[in-house]
């Protein structure tokens, strides 16, 4: 079977280096087609080009197994690499959004590991905007995707939390400084506030976030996409 | 063809064999026909087409660098 990779990376030699870890073969196994050369750019590296790779591993002599010691350098932190259902669902999801972004062509690291049933998977780079999208649209979907990956290659149940730049990190910095705005409007107003339309994940960071706060409740209200946290004031009896 | 395209679509089916894309230019957008196995089209467009907005979402993101426009279209 002819498999092959698109990998972009600052240099030439940097982007075959990725896309022959993600092929797992050497450079003696594949075919190796330059299709941007990439420059380095000017003042400040203002327009600075990104190289970009074809390789194809040449039929005969692919390993027949799917480049198992690429995986253990590529994802690299997990210790317990038993070969269970849950590292299998681990190692599709990982592959699946090496190849989305590559696809997309953005080139950064990738981390991932699990905790029980999830799957955490970040991606570090300069260039991730794409990948974030317009209020996280495109990580959202590339999330999506993962999942549905990631539980078609296991038995159970995992979750795959995906997060792109520090994005979700920040995000939920963010969303917590709204939810405790809001806290303080229904305090002074005494009346609900409702606040802006958010996913259901972060619709459910604002309910745990809020949970404990003494005189709100929180719930949501409206119609997906624009379904709102609504804070209450508690009443009183 | 787009590669990326032909990828997710081969992950998601039953049938990959019978994934093709069909990829014109129309000015600034690009326009993907998507065909899959008769039995696999509920598997691309998910439900509500949740699956299909995910797949249209992802390559929009490809093509926004070069200020493209994508339509996905699934054929069937």
């Amino acid at each position: 079977m002819e498999k092959s990779v698109v990998k972009t990376g600052a240099t030439v030699d940097e982007a075959i280096e990725a896309a022959l870890t993600e092929l797992g073969c050497t450079k003696e196994q594949a075919t190796i087609e330059v299709i941007e050369e990439g420059t380095e750019g000017g003042f400040l590296g203002l327009g600075r080009k990104d190289a970009q790779v074809k390789v194809t591993v040449n039929a005969e002599d692919a390993a027949p197994s799917e480049s198992t010691e690429a995986d253990d350098t590529y994802y690299g932190d997990d210790e317990n690499f038993e070969g269970d259902a849950v590292s299998e669902a681990e190692d599709a999801a990982a592959n699946f959004v090496a190849e989305v972004l590559s696809g997309i062509g953005i080139h950064g690291n990738m981390d991932s590991y699990r905790e029980d049933d999830t799957i955490f998977i970040s991606v570090t780079g300069s260039d991730c905007g794409a990948a974030i999208g317009r209020h996280g649209e495109t990580l959202e979907a590339i999330s999506y995707m993962t999942n549905l990956i990631a539980n078609k290659h296991s038995e159970q149940r995992v979750h795959v939390y995906l997060d792109v730049g520090g994005y979700r990190k920040h995000r939920e910095q963010v969303i917590k400084g709204l939810a405790d705005k809001a806290v303080s409007r229904v305090r002074r107003s005494g009346r609900k506030v409702t606040m802006e339309a958010m996913s259901p994940a972060e619709r459910r960071i604002v309910h745990s976030y809020l949970q404990d706060v003494n005189g709100v409740t929180t719930h949501s209200e409206g119609v997906e996409p624009n379904r709102c946290v609504v804070v209450t004031p508690e009443e009183k009896k | 063809m787009d590669d990326l395209l032909v990828y997710i679509a081969r992950e998601l089916v039953s049938n990959p064999d019978e994934v093709n894309v069909k990829k014109t230019e129309r000015g600034n957008t690009v326009v993907f026909e998507l065909s899959v196995a008769p039995e696999d089209t509920g598997k691309i467009i998910g439900k509500n087409g949740k699956r299909a907005q995910a797949i249209r979402s992802i390559m929009k993101a490809k093509y926004l660098k070069e200020g493209k426009r994508v339509i996905v279209d699934i054929v069937g």
